[in-house]
Order: structure tokens, then C-alpha cells, then sequence
């Protein structure tokens, strides 16, 4: 019985299975859509709020009685040991108590003291109208700062004093005022470092995220463009800003990533790279699904197209989902150019991309067992050159490029000008003494070098290093059994990556499954004649611009027309 | 479950680890023979010689460049080193067993995955071939493209003065060689796979190069007579041309094969009247007698202008063959100064030089069909269809019927473009004959 139960499982696991249904996420087409957005609402229901007068200051209420609400404010934020928490009592037109609090290093100083201290200590006669309305008096008449609002929950504010606004109470009051006064440092705007352009904008984000959504909206001046913020992290309380165009983007890719930033119930969530892995669909591959870029207009471009864009407070990049393959191949560069140069350096990268991959494990399934693949003249050179070499070329070839990664490794860590140096004196100084020393053969010098070349042309830094890895894959199949060896892993990782998704897209869409391109996928057409938005990610308005969308073009056609019948007709009369 | 699931993984992953790497072989652990000779042997049935690379050049490329890899530049040494390659001699019952022979003394595995040319004597072609070839075809490792030459006299000999004479590479030496094949038509070239292909094909049979090798004897030492002859046919065979020079193996006319047996030879002219017929020939400067003034020549580079046409159909059980061939070619030289380049007197040189064409193709194949009875032009095939199966066209036996098949040949010469230089005058001397 034991015996046949073993064999049954073993049959279970190369036998065919009903596959188990999984809800899972994708884009309804336009017209399925009201269903759907119905259904993904239900999952992500907003709790219904209740308020309710009270005398406790806790969680969720905000007392009447001042001192009430000090002390949970003291305890909240840990008061006298935690001496960043500044609290500051004082009589608002000499009669009622109340106190501002804020967190020290985190405001504008002169703020606080010229436009909400000083109108509130020298106003003179407020008039007597019920706690509440007295408030609502000084909010509107008194403070002089350019955002204000009134605050109904305790969790709230206390955000709001973390994030760097300052908290005013009045005594008897159901609520707290919460000046807008952040005033910290910060960087400025600068070039971009990893996505440097020749042609078009060298600004990047910084790391405050009111920049960042300003950087974009400056480019798209849209009053569509639409802005929402989400909290995550459940320590760290990280302010997301979800950017997307309403109206071009499918509605349910933005409740579907508000419904997984919302779900995460982590302690810390640190930047857009850790953001990413919480909310990726598929973390057990090397390539992303998300896109990150530094750059706004490579964002607003994304945006238009009909994705999203997800900024977390705190670093100079902005995810953007969902992407396929095909996106991260892309730079903003192309587009920038005339259409024949971005269609060559679209085609020099991807060629990069099969250099990085899979030189070196050709070159291993070439010598080792397709030697008469190899032109006879350079087999020759090839064989003398290694006469010397006692190692297997499996072996020399891992160990160039180990030892190329060490040299790249080493540069990244190594300090400023330092690394730059580093890395020229130790591929060359290494190199060519490795030849002397006959520990390599020097066609596999090139061979390294060409596919570190490769591999620093493709444009993305994630794929660039799961490119590294696959590379390792590669060698390891062509070392084995060859060119076969290559055809089976290339297999492999083509089923892999068609079998990714990123936010319900699958990731090597447009290609497979294929659909209609926006004329922009590896040749460009020139930018006029893109007049669809890509169609894997079913925008709500899939036209980007009439067929027509030089109309100067076609009143230059009709009036050569014109011109031409009028001429019919002089040549008549005569 | 989990377990068991690594497991299978695991044997998977092991048997491919276990059982790959089985067929890797060094690249620097094998030695790659350039050119394989044939001869007859004396104690066992076949004499191989071999000539492969010693690795002995420092910065590869060059073999041995400048006779760094030994044998003294240029001269063949007494253990068998040319110019950084080493020639060796083994007589064994086949060639595979020959190849594996030579292991008794080559530290290396011997691989034919880089032969460039297979060498038989003619001697020993004359014998056939056939039985040699049957295993090395079947052999994986056998370069199916490289070229096979008939050579007279010894194989080893020819092999012997294979160096190279420009540039360091005697590959490359080799291989350009073979290519000028196309640039002159003065000899065929023929791949091993289709060599061996028509050896067996019921409707064709096989040629090859033929070659030899040139002792630099052969200019006359005579005092020049005042008035030498102009000769339009070139009817040497190798190794007998009036030359000098450095490269003594020298390539020359067709080999032809009857079954797989050669039976006789087409001069350097007849190649190009067969490369005509097969429309293979893609360059050939000839100089044709002038027609209204003997003595002088017209030179012409011909080539063909379209793919020849030939059909064939029965007629009283007989064979007939039509051949459309449509030549073009660029006007060379006018030695006698008439002007046949304008265009009245154009069409004059095109009947003239179809003429020729029309009288040595006939000729040629007249040659072939009563002398050695072997279709080399691939007529075959045109008869093939008549027969409903191959059996049929097997028992017709087309080899026996080729000799009596009746040739009709239509020729079509377009002179294309004259040079650069338009209509010639006299050169004005006194002495010179208007």
C-alpha cells in the first residue's frame, strides 16, 4: 500500500493537474469594466467612521479637555525622553488655552513664529461662538499660513506632525487644526545618474516627494493628472504618491495597486526598491516587473500611455507599473531622436543584450564542440594562443568573469575618483598579465570585455544584473552539452519570462500574447504616426492623436490641390 | 511530497551533469589535418598523407610565420615540416583506420572537422574510389565541403609543395585557391558531398579538380621565332605548363569520373565549355583569333548572362538534348583595330564569338559522349520525369543511353559593355598593315 501510494506521487508530479483556480488580478477590456471595478471595490470596502464626542484622548477620539489631549500627544510620541517632540503652550488672544506641537528640525522655524504664533498671541477680540466655532474663526481669519485643515482623528494628526505640519488645539475643541509648515532639508534638483541622456531634460527626483509629483505635473499641465497618497509600512508610515492620468488609465490597475500598497502590513518599508518587492507579482524571477526610473519625463510618458506611477517619499524614483520586457528596453533618447537613430540604438541594445547573455557561452559551446563552426585561420590563432593555457576553457572563462564582476564590485564600493581608476587599471593590468602569465587565453580577453560592454549598454540597471546572472546559466548549459545546452536554457528562459506578469499584464505582451504595437516597440515610427497607446494595457481612450496629426500637412496637400485645378483652369482658358 | 519532488530534480540535474561534458573536447587537445592524400599502397591498400598545423606560431594567425614554426622556410624538412605544419605518411587497409593509425605517433586527436581538400592520384582514382569514401561520408566528423581534387602523380608529392606562397596561412591559401575556380573557369571545382553524391546519382556522374604539380621545366629554352603563333586553346595538363614561379602545384581542367572510377580528363578550355553547360562559369577571359584578320586576337570576358536552358525529350526512343545558353560579356582588347564596337559592326563580333562558343561546346560534349560516356553535364535529370518511378529510371539506365543522345546547342552572345573607350583608330606608323 506504502509502495503504490510512493509511485502514485510520483506519477502525480509529471502527470497533467487541473489547474487550481487562483483569482487572479487582470485588466478588464473597456466594456467588462463596471463589473469588475465592482468586484475589486468590494475586496478594499473603507470602513464607515464614526465620530462621537468624548472626554478620553485616545486612539480614536480627540478629547474636549486640553490636558487630556497633551498627555496622549506626550505619549504618543514618547515625550520627555524623545526630545524631538516640541510642545508649546500659550493663551490665544489672552483668554483661551491652547498649544502648538511639531517636531523639531522637521518645520520651518520662521513660520511658526511669524504667521501662526504671532497672529494668535496678538489677536485681540475673538469673538465668543462655542468651542468649536471659535476654531473654525481662527482658521479662517487668523492663521496666516497657505494650508490649514481641520482634523477630526487622533492618528491623523499625529501623522501630520511626523510628516513635519504643526498641530494647534484649543481648548474645548473636537478637533485639530494642522498647519501645513515641513520645512526640512533637502536636495535639490539635479542631473540624472543612471539615466544620463545625450539629447533631451537632465533633471531627475529628488528625494522629497512634493517635488517629485510637481516635477511631473509641470510636465503634464493636465487637470486630469491625478495625485493620491497612501501610507505604508506600518513604522516607517511611508507617504506613496500614486500618479495617473484619470481617463487614460484603465481604473482597475489603479484600485488594484491601492488595494496591494493598502495590504501590505509590514514594519518598514524603505524606498521605491523595497516597495517594489512587496508588491511585484513575481518574486522568484531575476527580472523585474516593475520599471524604475529616476527620470519625470520618462514617467509622464509612461503616464500618458496609461500606466501609473508609484513614488514613495524618501528616493529620487518613481515605479511604474504594469511594464512588459519591451519598456525596459526603451530610454527616453529615442524618441528624442529622429526615428531612424532611435530604431538603431534600439536594435545596438538588444543585440547588447544577447552579447551580455550569451557570448561567452558560445564561445565555450563553439571550442568545446562545434569546433568546425570556427573559420580555420581563427581556430589556429585561437589553438596556438592557448597552447600555454593549462586550464579547461570552462574554467578560464569562469574565472574572467568572476573576476571581471570582483573588478566591477570593487569599483561600485570603492570611493569617488578611485573607482573610475580602478576599474580601467584593473581590467587592463589584469588582463593582459593573466595572458602573460598563461592563465587565459587572450580571445577570451575580447570575449569578457565585449560582453561586459554589452552588458553595460542595456539601459536598466535591474535587467542589466539579472542579464549577469542568466549569463551564468548560459555557460553552464553550453559547458554541458553545447549549442543544445544554449537552445535548452534560451528555452527555459523565454517560458520563464512569458509566464511573468506585472499587474496583470503579461510580460512579454505585444510579442506574446501579441497585440496591436503604438508603433514603438523596437522600430520607431516617427512620432506622428504613433497614434495608439499600447494596447496590453487597455487605456480607457486608446487614440493618442488623430490619423491626421500634422494638419499643416494636409492643408499643404490641399492647397497644392488647389493650385493645381486653378492651373487646369488657366490652361483651359488659354 | 516536497522531498520526493527534489529528489527527481536532483537525479534530473545529476544525469545531465553526469552524462554531459561526455563529448567536450578540447579545442588545443586535437589536431585538424588541412588536406588528406590518397595513393595507392604497397604494403596495405591505401598510402594517406596528412599535412596539419603545429600550433608553433606564437601570436596564432600566422602559421609559423617566416619559418618560425620550422622546416627552414619554405623547404620541407627531413621530419616532414613545412612552414609551421607538419606533412605525414601512413599506409593503412581505409582512411578511417589510417586516421586513427597516425595516433600511434600524433600526441593529439586527429579531427577532420577542418579538411579543406581531399587528394586522390590519378592513379589511384583511375582504380575508384568509391569503397574509401562510403565510411568517411558516414563518418560524423568528415567536412562534408571540402573540395576534391584528382592530382597527377603522387598525392604525397602535391602535398608536399602545398605551402603557402602569399601570406603566412597555408588555409587561407588553400581555400582562396579553390575559389579561382570562378574567377578564370580553367578548372572545376567539385565539394565532397556532391562529389559523392553523383558518384552514386543514376543520373549524373562526378567530376572533380584536376591538379598537379609543376617542376618549373617546362619553358621552352628555344630561341623565339620572329612571328610566334597565336594559340586560343590552352591544352595543358597540369603540372606541364610553361611557368615559373614560386607555388608548384598548379590547378588545371577536370577530372571526369565515370561511376566511381575516373575515366579521362577535359583540358582547361573543355572546363569552361562545361561550367557553360552547368552555369557555374562566372568570369572566363579568353582571346578569340579575329575572324577577318588572323594573327590577331580579340579578347573577351565572358560569362553567362542567363541561367542556360536545356531540355530533353524523347524522339524515337532516342535522347535529344537542347541547349539555349545565353553568354554576355565586356569587349577585353582589339588587337587588330577593327571596329566591331559600333553598332553596325556589333552584331558581327556577336555571330563570331557565338560561333565559337556553339563549335566548342559541340565539341566538347562530342568528347565526352565517345570517349568517356559520362554524363557530367547533369542531362539526367531532363529525362528523369519521362519515368514514373525511379525504379523505372534506374532500370532505363541513363548511363548507357547518354553516349547516344543527340545534341542540339543554340548560343546567343550579347556583347554588354566595350570598355572604356569607345571605337579604335589606327595606330599610326608607317610599318603597321591598314
Amino acid at each position: 500500500m506504502q509502495k503504490k501510494s510512493s509511485i502514485h506521487n510520483l506519477f502525480s508530479l509529471i502527470s497533467y493537474k487541473e489547474k487550481k483556480e487562483i483569482n487572479d488580478f487582470y485588466i478588464p477590456e473597456i466594456n467588462e469594466e463596471d463589473k469588475h471595478v465592482q468586484n475589486n471595490s468590494k475586496q478594499s470596502s473603507i470602513k464607515s467612521e464614526t465620530t462621537n464626542l468624548s472626554v478620553d484622548a485616545d486612539d480614536n477620539n480627540i478629547s474636549t479637555i486640553m490636558q487630556a489631549n497633551i498627555e496622549y500627544l506626550f505619549k504618543k510620541f514618547n515625550y520627555p525622553v524623545n526630545k524631538d517632540f516640541v510642545m508649546r503652550e500659550f493663551l490665544v488672544a489672552g483668554k483661551y488655552k491652547a498649544f502648538i506641537a511639531y517636531i523639531d528640525g522637521m518645520v520651518d522655524r520662521v513660520t511658526i513664529n511669524n504667521f501662526i504664533l504671532r497672529p494668535l498671541l496678538n489677536f485681540t477680540n475673538l469673538p465668543d461662538m462655542g468651542n468649536d466655532s471659535q476654531l473654525d474663526f481662527l482658521l479662517k481669519n487668523v492663521l496666516e499660513t497657505n494650508q490649514a485643515e481641520k482634523v477630526t482623528k487622533p492618528a491623523d494628526i499625529v501623522y501630520g506632525i511626523l510628516s513635519g505640519n504643526t498641530c494647534l488645539y484649543v481648548d474645548g475643541c473636537s478637533y485639530y487644526l494642522s498647519c501645513e509648515t515641513k520645512g526640512f532639508e533637502k536636495r535639490g534638483v539635479e542631473t540624472p545618474q543612471t539615466e544620463g541622456l545625450v539629447r533631451g531634460p537632465q533633471e531627475a527626483f529628488n528625494e522629497n516627494l512634493r517635488t517629485n509629483v510637481t516635477l511631473i505635473r509641470r510636465l503634464i499641465k493636465d487637470t486630469n493628472l491625478t495625485t493620491e497618497f497612501v501610507k505604508v509600512g506600518k513604522r516607517t508610515n511611508v507617504q506613496c504618491a500614486v500618479v495617473y492620468i484619470n481617463g487614460i488609465i484603465n481604473p482597475a490597475i489603479v484600485q488594484e495597486v491601492k488595494r496591494r500598497l493598502t495590504g501590505i502590513s509590514a514594519d518598514l518599508v524603505m524606498g521605491d526598491g523595497m516597495l517594489e518587492q512587496f508588491i511585484e507579482d513575481s518574486s522568484y524571477t531575476v527580472v523585474p516587473t516593475i520599471l524604475s526610473t529616476e527620470r519625470p519625463d520618462r514617467t509622464a510618458s509612461h503616464l500618458l500611455e496609461g500606466r501609473i506611477a508609484i513614488i514613495v517619499d524618501g528616493t529620487p524614483f518613481a515605479l511604474i507599473a504594469p511594464v512588459t520586457l519591451h519598456s525596459f528596453m526603451h530610454t527616453p533618447e529615442e524618441t528624442f531622436f529622429k526615428w531612424p537613430v532611435g530604431s538603431l540604438i534600439r536594435l545596438i541594445r538588444i543585440f547588447a543584450v544577447f552579447v551580455a547573455a550569451l557570448l561567452p557561452a558560445l564561445y565555450i559551446g563553439m571550442v568545446g564542440y562545434h569546433t568546425e563552426m570556427i573559420p580555420t585561420d581563427l581556430m589556429i590563432a585561437i589553438i596556438s594562443a592557448k597552447e600555454n593555457v593549462p586550464f579547461p576553457t570552462v574554467l578560464e572563462v569562469l574565472l574572467m568573469e568572476l573576476s571581471f564582476e570582483l573588478i566591477r564590485e570593487a569599483g561600485v564600493r570603492i570611493p569617488g575618483l578611485i573607482g573610475n581608476t580602478l576599474g580601467i587599471i584593473g581590467a587592463l593590468i589584469l588582463g593582459q598579465a593573466a595572458v602573460q602569465a598563461n592563465i587565459v587565453s587572450p580571445v577570451l580577453i575580447i570575449i569578457v570585455a565585449v560582453t561586459g560592454l554589452g552588458n553595460f549598454a542595456i539601459p536598466n540597471f535591474s535587467v542589466a544584473f539579472a542579464v549577469r546572472i542568466i549569463r551564468f546559466a548560459f555557460i553552464f548549459g553550453a559547458a554541458l552539452l553545447g549549442f543544445y545546452g544554449i537552445g535548452l536554457v534560451l528555452v527555459a528562459v523565454i517560458a520563464l519570462l512569458s509566464n511573468m506578469k506585472s499587474f496583470g499584464v503579461p510580460f512579454l505582451s505585444i510579442t506574446a500574447p501579441k497585440t496591436s504595437t503604438s508603433g514603438d516597440l523596437i522600430f520607431k515610427k516617427p512620432v506622428w504616426k504613433q497614434e495608439k497607446r499600447p494596447d496590453n494595457i487597455n487605456p480607457l481612450d486608446v487614440r493618442r492623436q488623430p490619423n491626421i496629426s500634422r494638419k499643416w500637412a494636409q492643408e499643404d496637400a490641399e492647397s497644392e490641390e488647389r493650385k493645381n485645378i486653378d492651373d487646369g483652369r488657366r490652361d483651359e482658358d488659354a | 511530497m516536497r522531498k520526493s519532488r527534489l529528489l527527481i530534480c536532483l537525479l534530473l540535474f545529476s544525469s545531465l551533469v553526469l552524462s554531459g561534458c561526455n563529448d567536450l573536447i578540447e579545442i588545443d587537445e586535437m589536431i585538424y589535418p588541412l588536406i588528406i592524400g590518397v595513393d595507392i599502397g604497397v604494403e596495405n591498400k591505401v598510402r594517406m598523407t596528412l599535412q596539419y598545423p603545429t600550433y608553433k606560431g606564437v601570436t596564432g594567425g600566422a602559421i609559423g610565420g617566416g619559418g618560425e614554426g620550422g622546416g627552414g622556410g619554405g623547404e620541407i624538412s627531413k621530419t616532414g615540416e613545412l612552414e609551421g605544419t607538419v606533412i605525414t605518411t601512413i599506409e593503412a587497409s581505409t582512411l578511417l583506420e589510417g586516421v586513427n593509425l597516425l595516433n600511434i605517433a600524433v600526441s593529439r586527436r586527429i579531427s577532420l572537422t577542418h579538411t579543406k581538400m581531399l587528394v586522390f592520384s590519378e592513379e589511384f582514382a583511375r582504380k575508384g574510389v568509391g569503397e574509401y569514401l562510403a565510411p568517411m561520408m558516414r563518418y560524423r566528423e568528415t567536412r562534408r565541403i571540402m573540395h576534391v581534387v584528382v592530382c597527377r602523380g603522387k598525392a604525397e608529392d602535391f602535398i608536399k609543395t602545398n605551402k603557402s606562397t602569399i601570406g603566412a596561412s597555408a588555409t587561407k591559401s588553400m581555400e582562396l585557391m579553390v575559389t579561382q575556380s570562378e574567377n578564370s573557369g580553367l578548372f572545376s571545382k567539385e565539394t565532397f558531398i556532391d562529389f559523392y553524391h553523383d558518384i552514386l546519382s543514376p543520373s549524373q556522374n562526378a567530376i572533380t579538380a584536376y591538379a598537379g604539380v609543376n617542376d618549373f621545366n617546362n619553358l621552352s629554352q628555344d630561341e623565339p621565332p620572329d612571328n610566334p603563333p597565336l594559340n586560343e586553346y590552352y591544352n595543358f595538363v597540369p603540372g606541364e605548363v610553361p611557368r615559373k614561379g614560386a607555388a608548384q602545384r598548379e590547378f588545371l581542367g577536370t577530372a571526369v569520373f565515370k561511376t566511381d572510377k575516373m575515366v579521362g580528363y577535359l583540358n582547361a578550355h573543355e572546363t569552361r565549355y562545361l561550367m557553360m553547360i552547368t552555369g557555374k562559369l562566372k568570369r572566363a577571359l579568353v582571346s578569340l583569333e579575329d575572324v577577318n584578320k588572323p594573327g590577331y586576337a580579340i579578347v573577351v570576358d565572358k560569362r553567362i548572362g542567363r541561367k542556360p536552358v536545356i531540355k530533353g525529350y524523347f524522339e524515337d526512343g532516342i535522347p535529344v538534348i537542347n541547349i539555349k545558353l545565353n553568354m554576355e560579356g565586356d569587349l577585353g582588347a582589339i588587337q587588330s583595330r577593327i571596329n566591331y564596337d559600333s553598332m553596325e559592326r556589333i552584331e558581327e563580333l556577336n555571330r563570331m564569338i557565338e560561333e565559337r562558343i556553339k563549335k566548342g561546346v559541340e565539341r566538347t560534349i562530342k568528347k565526352v559522349q565517345k570517349e568517356f560516356k559520362s554524363d557530367i553535364f547533369d542531362f539526367g535529370y531532363k529525362f528523369a520525369g519521362y519515368f514514373d518511378t525511379i525504379q523505372e529510371w534506374e532500370e532505363y539506365d541513363w548511363h548507357k543511353h547518354f553516349p547516344e543522345a543527340k545534341i542540339n546547342v543554340e548560343v546567343e552572345f550579347n556583347v554588354r559593355r566595350t570598355g572604356v573607350m569607345y571605337g579604335s583608330s589606327p595606330i599610326l606608323d608607317s610599318d603597321y598593315e591598314e
